[in-house]
């Protein structure tokens, strides 16, 4: 089409430049025509702004026509003509359009995905249609007034005279003009009616070409409705008062815009066709290829087995031959001596009966006593020989066995290939392994036909005796397979063969594949946290060293999308993870462990709240007199006895202070935690470095601070301690809650009575490391600690 | 109710002003200081009120405090009155230090010839709020009052009798049980009749006893060494134990230190902490380690920090003007060299 429409273009031109001079259409193009006029349909387009093309287009021609002004007289005459031409090779018309919009919807959508509108499709058309020299003049004017007949603006007809190459600007002015005046306008022409009848025709044709429905209102002018039940458009006259009075009728630009839009979901339907067949048609060619070549090695392949089965059958016949031959001679032989032998005894005989004869002559009798007893003796020695007459040999042939397995071997052999070679066995693939299972892979380098394969694997041990490690063997006929029930994070050794009927390959090459880890174990009760990280610990369920742990964390929200990975952290070496959190929000975490074979599947999820600082007692730490009670945060301490006693001590415990430290997370941030207390326990709580001397007490050295409570007859006292130092403060209520805020960032350490939200005290400090709760008894008593609280408002500081 | 603006002096982008009016209350002109923070060119500042003790007038808090540019960062409008009505040509009031002239003792007096003039309590109450609140902007909801020695004893009684009106009270060694000591005995005595029974409505010990109303956290500071305390004058004793009984919240601090210098005041102010969430009860302490805590609000448009270097480092307090030196007891005195300046020991103030 792009092509036909680019030398079109030349057409226009020229054929345009010949109109100038020759009045009306050229004969010799009358007839061919009609054809060529067809496709145009600028129905489709009925917005007025395709007519901003023309001016482009003519503007070319404008040049010629230069001084060339119409009166619009002279251009509404050619329209009076239509009526007549209504009707006219309708059907063939029809065909055409339609034959025309099919070709060219493709560019039509490609267009107007392009955003562009169709005004470009219709630049692109008048060189088709204007394609038969000297009909294009008048086609051109006339497709410009059927498009008109949509558009208020008929004044466009003016364009319709072959010498007026000035459209252009007629153009441009009849976008002005309105409605009602392209009405007068068509009016007058129909009384004034002066144009050709050719010209008339074309013209015609030229609107018939437009969609079928345009036709009939050419007659009667400016449809404005469409008529959906007689898939007409009508004027709106006929619905009030004609034929259309009880159908359906919608404004014509709506059905007009109905009607492209279902042409459009034709058009992206044929699309979708296209690349399908487009698809397929490409499938068929690689699939020709290969059949091509599939069935080239198939002959040959037949052409050198066969060949060979020949050769093996001529050799065969002439061994046959070659023995055959023998046999007869041998058998030829040993007759031919029998006979001999017999010729020999006959001779004899004859010998001896010519003698008895000549002897019965003899009258003498002594001499005949005498030679008869000699002949008697000759006679009875003579017949004594036994005469062999059985046959020497059978004259039968030998039953000979004809050995043909070998030809058979070749014959079977011509379908079945010969033994393949070693498969190549591939490394493992990462992420191809999960904690129980490996995807085993591999190929093979020539192209031997292989019926199945035969896997075997063994895990890998370091120690020697193989022989406890059961080998196992399957057989795969894909080049790949799945194990299952295997151990996890461990090494197997794999190796493949190849098989076909006609035997099978030398093992490849071994290969180690690692089964992926099993899920880690996270330590719920290790879990740190505070409004803005945690710290997750975790442990491997494997003896084998993994690479590495990946935790992923997903932000919890009270819709769903609960599994949702919101951040993933990878390549963690080693089993435990400080990952930064909003505050105030719920977050999932898992753990995977991974090695070269992939990754574990999830470890069981902890969920945490990031609402506070949450902590947990390091039981190492606690005095051998302190007991934990079940819940974890509540310490005890029944009996007072001298503390420094004789019970077991660890090594990090504390061992004058009945005294505990938490774990907390090591995080600059503010950590809040508040420590539930009797009236009349003694106590300290505070913080204090991981290495403050265990052998000290909470407060009397430069690594710890507290808050301290003793009871003297008159008053409860509270120390604040650091360095062994206090400052002097009393409080009226004694504080059955103590709200503890370590602040890292303002260096500060305060202390407040959590119930009524009153200050007590704020040590300031720059913790040059980090500091741990820590939690002492002086009395027999209970302390209660509360984690995981939000940091109330009313400690805010400057 | 027309002021009179006696100095206007500019002051950490803030004004440091001083006016001067008619009171009807003490019928007689009084001058009071005021700062004004930058904060007040544009929006309602919450007002501090400062009250002096014995012998003090407006002067000594503004030029010795050096509060200003804490009440600059915090947008705090700090009005600090005179301690009592001056130039009533009554008999007797310029006699003694601790009585009449520079004693008002934030009393409505009730005995001839000081019932006319001597109403500081009704003064500081209601009179000098309400022309604060008419001529500056302020936020009426929001005020806190503190004060030092005979000024301390006047907020605690403010507050104490007037349950709500202010969001916070604290006092550096206020005279906690003034019908006990010599000092009150005096002026209450003069000001109220020999009735002590009347006194007791001007008693902090005695009116915390009685005490009903929004949860008051009361903080004290008390320097160790105040002549006044071991001379039996301020009784702060008698106070924590009737709140012990109460039980009012109360913090009270026997401060190693005892002197008195100007950076004293800016401690004060630097600890006017505005809570950044909390409710307009939640009269909560700010920084606890300085001195005194005035006390605290609920911040406007919240969250602003309140970093204050200065205070921040100056971690002594100082309640009183007993010995003409620094003391810091060696605790921490390395975060206070440098800071506060040698000089500063100005007028001695008394009670």
């Amino acid at each position: 089409m792009s092509s036909r429409s680019g030398s079109t273009r030349g057409y226009e031109t020229s054929s345009q430049s010949r109109n100038q001079s020759a009045s009306p259409p050229v004969p010799e193009s009358s007839d061919t025509e009609t054809e060529g006029l067809i496709f145009y349909h600028m129905d489709l387009y009925g917005s007025k702004e395709r007519f901003d093309i023309f001016p482009e287009e003519l503007s070319g021609r404008g040049d010629r026509s230069l001084g060339d002004t119409r009166s619009e007289s002279a251009l509404s005459s050619e329209k009076v003509q239509r009526p007549q031409e209504v009707g006219y090779d309708l059907e063939k018309e029809v065909a055409e359009l339609a034959k025309m919009y099919g070709l060219d919807e493709d560019r039509e959508k490609e267009l107007e995905l392009l955003g562009g509108h169709v005004e470009k499709v219709e630049s692109r058309w008048p060189p088709a249609r204007t394609e038969k020299p000297g009909s294009q003049g008048s086609i051109y004017n006339t497709s410009k007034s059927s498009s008109s007949v949509k558009d208020p603006n008929q004044s466009t007809k003016q364009q319709g005279l072959p010498d007026e190459v000035s459209q252009g600007e007629n153009q441009s002015k009849a976008r002005a003009d309105d409605e009602a005046e392209s009405k007068i306008w068509s009016r007058g022409e129909i009384s004034s009616g002066g144009m050709s009848d050719e010209w008339n025709s074309q013209a015609v044709s030229e609107e018939e070409e437009e969609e079928e429905e345009e036709e009939e209102e050419e007659e009667e002018e400016a449809a404005d409705v469409f008529c959906s039940t007689c898939k007409i458009p009508i004027r709106a006259f006929d619905k009030l008062f004609g034929e259309h009075k009880d159908h359906e009728v919608a404004q014509l630009p709506s059905a007009l815009e109905s009607e492209k839009e279902e042409i459009h979901k034709n058009m992206c339907k044929l699309e979708e066709q296209i690349a399908q067949m487009e698809n397929v048609a490409s499938h068929l060619e690689e699939i020709f290829i290969t059949v091509e070549e599939n069935f080239g090695r198939q002959e040959q392949n037949f052409e050198v087995h066969y060949n060979d089965a020949v050769q093996v059958l001529a050799q065969k016949y002439e061994e046959q031959l070659e023995a055959l031959g023998e046999e007869k001679r041998q058998k030829l032989e040993a007759l031919y001596e029998q006979l001999v032998n017999c010729g020999k005894h006959l001779d004899t005989c004859k010998e001896l009966t010519d003698e008895t004869q000549e002897l019965l002559l003899e009258n003498d009798k002594a001499e005949f006593m005498k030679a008869a007893v000699t002949m008697v003796d000759r006679l009875e020695e003579f017949l004594k020989k036994e005469v062999n007459l059985e046959l020497s040999t059978l004259p039968d042939f030998e039953e000979r066995v004809i050995d043909v397995s070998e030809v058979e071997q070749l014959m079977n052999s011509i379908n079945a290939v010969p033994a393949p070679c070693a498969p190549v066995i591939n490394p493992q693939a990462p992420n191809a392994a999960t904690g129980s299972s490996l995807r085993v892979c591999w190929g093979l380098f020539s192209d031997d036909t292989v019926e199945c394969y035969q896997l075997c694997y063994k895990p890998v041990s370091s120690e020697m005796h193989s022989d406890g490690q059961a080998e196992h063997t399957l057989k795969v006929k894909e080049t790949y397979c799945t194990i299952t029930d295997l151990l996890p994070n461990t090494q197997y050794e794999f190796w493949v063969s190849a098989l076909n009927a006609s035997g099978i390959s030398p093992p490849s090459e071994r290969a180690v594949y690692v089964t992926a880890p099993s899920p880690p174990t996270i330590k719920n009760k290790r879990i740190q946290s505070c409004e803005n990280a945690v710290l997750v610990c975790w442990e491997s369920r494997d003896i084998n060293p993994v690479d590495s742990y990946t935790v992923e964390l997903s932000k919890l929200t009270d819709e769903e999308n609960d599994d949702i990975i919101t951040e993933s952290i990878v390549g963690i070496p080693n089993c435990e993870v400080l990952i930064h959190l909003q505050p105030t929000q719920k977050y999932r975490i898992c753990v995977r462990a991974q090695n070269l074979g992939g990754s574990s599947e999830r470890s069981e999820p902890v969920l945490i709240h990031t609402t506070g600082t949450c902590f947990y007692l390091n039981e190492d730490t606690a005095h051998p007199l302190l007991a934990i009670l079940d819940d974890g945060f509540t310490i005890s301490c029944d009996e007072l006895e001298n503390p420094e006693c004789d019970l077991p001590v660890y090594d990090n415990s504390f061992t004058r202070c009945i005294a505990i430290l938490g774990s907390l997370i090591p995080f600059p941030g503010k950590h809040y935690w508040e420590v539930e207390v009797e009236e009349d326990t003694e106590y300290r709580t505070g913080v204090a470095f991981e290495n403050t001397p265990r052998h000290g007490h909470l407060g009397a050295n430069n690594s710890s601070w507290c808050m301290r409570h003793i009871i003297t007859p008159s008053r409860h006292k509270y120390e604040f301690l650091h360095s062994g130092m206090t400052p002097d403060i009393r409080i009226t209520i004694p504080p059955r809650r103590i709200g503890i805020l370590l602040d890292y960032e303002n260096c500060r350490l305060s202390f407040f009575n959590a119930d009524i939200a009153q200050h007590l005290h704020t040590f300031n400090s720059h913790f040059q490391h980090y500091v741990h709760p820590c939690f002492a008894l002086e009395t027999p008593g209970i302390l209660r600690i509360h984690t995981g609280i939000t940091t109330p408002p009313w400690t805010a500081l400057p | 109710m027309a002021l009179k603006q006696i100095s206007s002096n500019k002051c950490f982008e803030g004004f440091q002003k001083v006016f001067e009016h008619d009171s009807a209350e003490l019928k007689c002109k009084m001058k009071f200081g005021i700062y004004l923070p930058p904060k007040a060119e544009t929006g309602k500042c919450p007002v501090l009120y400062w009250l002096s003790g014995l012998t003090c007038t407006e002067q000594n808090f503004i030029t010795k405090a050096a509060f200003q540019q804490a009440a600059a960062e915090h947008g705090l409008i700090v009005v600090a009155p005179d301690t009592s009505p001056r130039g009533c040509n009554i008999e007797g009031e310029d006699e003694s230090w601790d009585f009449g002239t520079g004693a008002g003792f934030y009393v409505d007096a009730t005995e001839d010839p000081w019932k006319t003039n001597y109403r500081m309590y009704s003064y500081i109450k209601d009179e000098l709020p309400k022309l604060i609140n008419a001529n500056f902007p302020t936020d009426p909801e929001r005020m806190s009052i503190f004060g030092h020695s005979m000024g301390g004893h006047g907020a605690l009684i403010l507050a104490l009798k007037n349950p709500g009106k202010y969001k916070s009270v604290s006092a550096f060694a206020p005279i906690c049980n003034p019908i006990q000591c010599q000092w009150g005995k005096k002026a209450l005595g003069g000001y109220l009749g020999p009735d002590a029974s009347k006194w007791e409505a001007y008693d902090a010990t005695q009116l915390v006893k009685s005490y009903s109303g929004p949860r008051l956290d009361i903080l004290i500071d008390q320097g160790k060494d105040d002549q006044f305390l071991s001379a039996g004058q301020l009784l702060p004793d008698n106070f924590i134990a009737a709140c012990t009984e109460r039980k009012v919240p109360v913090v009270f601090r026997l401060q190693q230190a005892s002197c008195f210098c100007s950076p004293w005041l800016l401690i004060l102010v630097c600890e006017f902490w505005f809570c950044t969430a909390g409710s307009e009860e939640s009269v909560c302490e700010g920084a606890g380690m300085l001195s005194v805590r005035v006390c605290r609000w609920p911040l406007e448009e919240g969250g602003e920090k309140c970093p204050f270097p200065v205070a921040w480092a100056v971690r002594v307090c100082v309640t009183r003007p007993v010995q003409p030196r620094f003391t810091t007891r060696g605790r921490r005195a390395s975060s206070l060299d440098g800071l506060i300046p040698a000089r500063g020991l100005g007028l001695p103030v008394l009670g």
